[in-house]
């Protein structure tokens, strides 16, 4: 087969997957409709304060393996569903932010500074379009670049990476995410090895399951799923249960003011906005890239830029639709950027692409990395083909949100009525349930329950929960990657130092570590603690 | 008790765990070693993983505990635990309390109103209302429990809320889907 017929084997897999039903004669894949289904929650998750794309993808889960079973058919239906929530919660989250001053998710947070200075002045609507346009250029863009990157990066791996290499570039991945994400490099570090240390349990290559303490329930190992929810969503819920607690006392009447009756965005606005949008995608689309690197950041600096940019009457701050393409172009676009490294390297780079993996990982099949895109021409790869029927299933969830995305947005102002003091409760029965409904066994509610304590106390000490988890999915391949690299070498103790490639990602890792360390003293210095 | 404290407190903790994991579970829990050497050949033993974990979280551990002890490094905002205080686990434990009796009665209800027939729980757990009763009374309690506590106060509507909530749960988990199995079902 060639790349050409790959390619469109991919989009007939989408579109002709298995049948949901037929309108006038034509079948309709169950994998559109599953993409149109998961675009719609995730915009009203991500409008919903308290809930965000992670939320949605968590929960929705063990659902939607228990739908479509654990066959190969089933990993478009289900990706769509992902892929869908993921650019529904990212546009989603700008709609509290610009009616309310509540960003729905934590990337939206720059979006209030002048989306709800434009609401109060009766804007509100040229706001909400100015986020969508700004939004979904952004993500169409990173898309393209994921699109066009990753088979290139995959192959490029494949061809010139050994076993040695690879295992040095795992261990480079993993001390980026440590040493980026949180506070301190140390406490980074901390959460590698719990990580690397819990998945440990119950696995290796002697009969007997080491570090099980002779139990049988700790024999098998912990549940990958039951470990990624409890330490991600539950203990964030845990956390939301105390803020909610100390802020009972102040809570305010949600008031929308009076808007204005013409709020649309022309197309002299939407071109004014396009170098804003432009440079903050490109920023976007690098920062996500890089693995741990969260929206935020991509937001923080595209907003920063585009202020520098900006020479418009209005200020940035003061309620200018710029200011809103800035914020929103640049984390949109971290969304497709983010799965450069997990479908060229295998490497999750955010929460987003956590579930991605867990789903592949359930369902089985499909092993995202660098070998999924073996362009075979004598016998098909069918995880070339779901890799791409995943681009068209992600270009389908772009095509909906500009052609209905922007209506959706502005029918949800009301969802940031409902109670976050019943929500999140509901939040925890729903992920305990789906937890139960996966592993059906209450010992895995209660290690859920455990690992949610976990995700608590470490979101409480500054502990960064990221590089936990994806050391935690990374800890079998890095594993086995270095058993092969100590085989192939005969054995040599120095098997990660044997080639130029893999002492040059050994010294990255250690100067990634160095630099943010003496970065963290510097801002220590300057704010004179 | 100040940041530092607490930072100094958390960097001994790891410091103790660590040196547990390296000095006590792996050598008493694994039975191979780093490395092997079995019909003359050398391979990587089970240990190597947990013991660069264990190492990894003993030296960063002890590395913590020098910058705070050395004032190298001060628990500035980025630094400091967020509010980890006294009030904060006890509230936290209350939480936990309320969830475990909720899923106390989630396991036991089902098989408690089964006492007065003759079948036994694993044989009625598939007929209504065994089915979905110690789901419902275990769901509601819960989210009674944590809303009443986030606000304060306990009222018949949080109740109605809470039940309404967990109806909605046994609906869109079990009508759909005839091979799910609810809590606690499964264990039965």
């Amino acid at each position: 087969m060639s790349v050409y017929d790959y390619i469109w084997a991919g989009v007939l897999a989408v579109f002709q997957g298995p049948e949901a039903f037929t309108f006038l004669g034509i079948s309709v894949s169950i994998t559109l409709i599953m993409i149109a289904f998961g675009f719609f929650a995730g915009i009203i998750g991500g409008a919903t304060p308290g809930l965000s794309g992670p939320f949605m993808m968590a929960v929705s889960l063990p659902l939607l393996l228990s739908s479509f079973g654990f066959g190969q058919e089933a990993l478009l239906p289900v990706f769509g569903f992902l892929v869908g929530v993921m650019k529904g919660a990212t546009v989603g989250g700008a709609v509290p932010a610009i009616l309310f001053n509540t960003p729905g998710t934590p990337d939206a947070l720059l979006t209030t500074l002048d989306g709800h200075p434009m609401a109060q002045k009766g804007q509100a609507g040229k706001a909400l379009k100015a986020a969508h346009f700004s939004s979904v250029s952004g993500d169409t863009f990173s898309d393209l670049v994921l699109f066009t990157c990753a088979p290139f990066l995959a192959v490029a791996v494949e061809s010139y990476l050994g076993f040695p290499e690879k295992a040095a570039l795992i261990i480079l991945s993993l001390s980026f995410v440590a040493a980026i994400v949180g506070a301190s490099p140390t406490k980074g570090i901390m959460a590698v090895g719990l990580g690397l240390l819990i998945a440990s349990i119950g696995t290796g290559e002697d009969s007997y399951p080491r570090l099980s303490m002779g139990l049988d329930v700790l024999s098998n190992g912990i549940p990958l799923i039951t470990a990624v929810l409890g330490v991600l969503i539950l203990g964030e819920i845990f956390v939301s249960f105390e803020d909610m607690w100390h802020e009972r006392q102040t809570k305010q009447a949600v008031r929308i003011p009076v808007q204005s009756k013409d709020n649309r965005l022309s197309w002299r606005e939407r071109r004014a906005l396009m170098p804003f949008i432009a440079v903050s995608a490109i920023i976007g689309t690098v920062v996500g890239a890089l693995p741990g690197v969260g929206s935020t950041l991509a937001a923080t600096l595209g907003y920063a830029t585009g202020q520098k940019m900006h020479k418009g009457p209005v200020r940035f701050g003061e309620g200018t639709p710029e200011g809103i393409a800035a914020t929103e172009a640049a984390n949109s676009s971290v969304s497709g950027a983010n799965l450069i490294p997990v479908l060229s390297l295998g490497i999750p780079g955010n929460v987003g692409a956590v579930f991605l993996i867990l789903a592949a990982d359930s369902i089985g099949g499909f092993n995202p990395g660098p070998s999924v895109f073996r362009f075979t021409t004598h016998e098909v790869n069918p995880e070339l083909v779901i890799a791409f029927g995943l681009f068209t299933c992600m270009l389908l969830a772009n095509l909906l949100n500009w052609t209905t995305g922007a209506r959706f947005m502005s029918m949800l102002g009301g969802m940031v009525r409902i109670p976050k003091p019943v929500l999140m409760p509901f939040v925890l029965l729903l992920t305990l349930t789906a937890i139960y409904v996966q592993e059906t066994q209450f010992s895995a509610i209660l290690f859920a329950l455990g690992f949610g304590v976990l995700g608590y106390l470490m979101r409480k000490l500054s502990v960064p929960i990221l590089p936990f988890v994806i050391a935690y999915i990374l800890a079998r391949n890095l594993e086995d990657t270095i058993r092969q690299a100590f085989a192939v070498t005969d054995g040599d103790p120095l098997f990660l130092f044997q080639s130029p490639t893999s002492i040059a990602f050994i010294a990255l890792s250690i100067l990634v570590i160095v630099f943010f360390s003496r970065g963290r003293k510097k801002i220590d210095n300057q704010t004179g603690v | 008790m100040s940041p530092r404290q607490t930072e100094i407190i958390f960097a001994l903790f790891g410091v103790g765990v660590g040196s547990l994991i390296l000095g006590v579970w792996i050598p008493q829990d694994v039975d191979t070693g780093m490395i092997e050497t079995f019909r003359r050949q050398t391979v990587i033993g089970d240990a190597f993983l947990p013991v660069i974990a264990g190492s990894a979280i003993l030296l960063c551990s002890v590395l913590h505990l020098l910058q705070m002890l050395t004032h190298s490094a001060s628990p500035s905002d980025a630094f400091a635990p967020e509010t980890l205080t006294l009030s904060s686990l006890m509230l936290q434990g209350m939480f936990l309390i309320i969830i475990t009796l909720s899923l106390l009665l989630m396991f036991w209800a089902g098989p408690a109103l089964s006492i007065l027939h003759e079948e036994g729980y694993r044989t009625l757990r598939g007929q209504f209302p065994f089915k979905y009763a110690g789901f419902f009374l275990g769901g509601t309690a819960m989210l009674t429990g944590c809303i009443a506590l986030i606000e304060g106060r306990l009222r018949a509507r949080i109740i109605l809320i809470a039940a309404l909530s967990t109806l909605f749960l046994i609906a869109l988990f079990d009508l759909p889907f005839d091979s799910i199995i609810l809590p606690p079902n499964g264990d039965w």
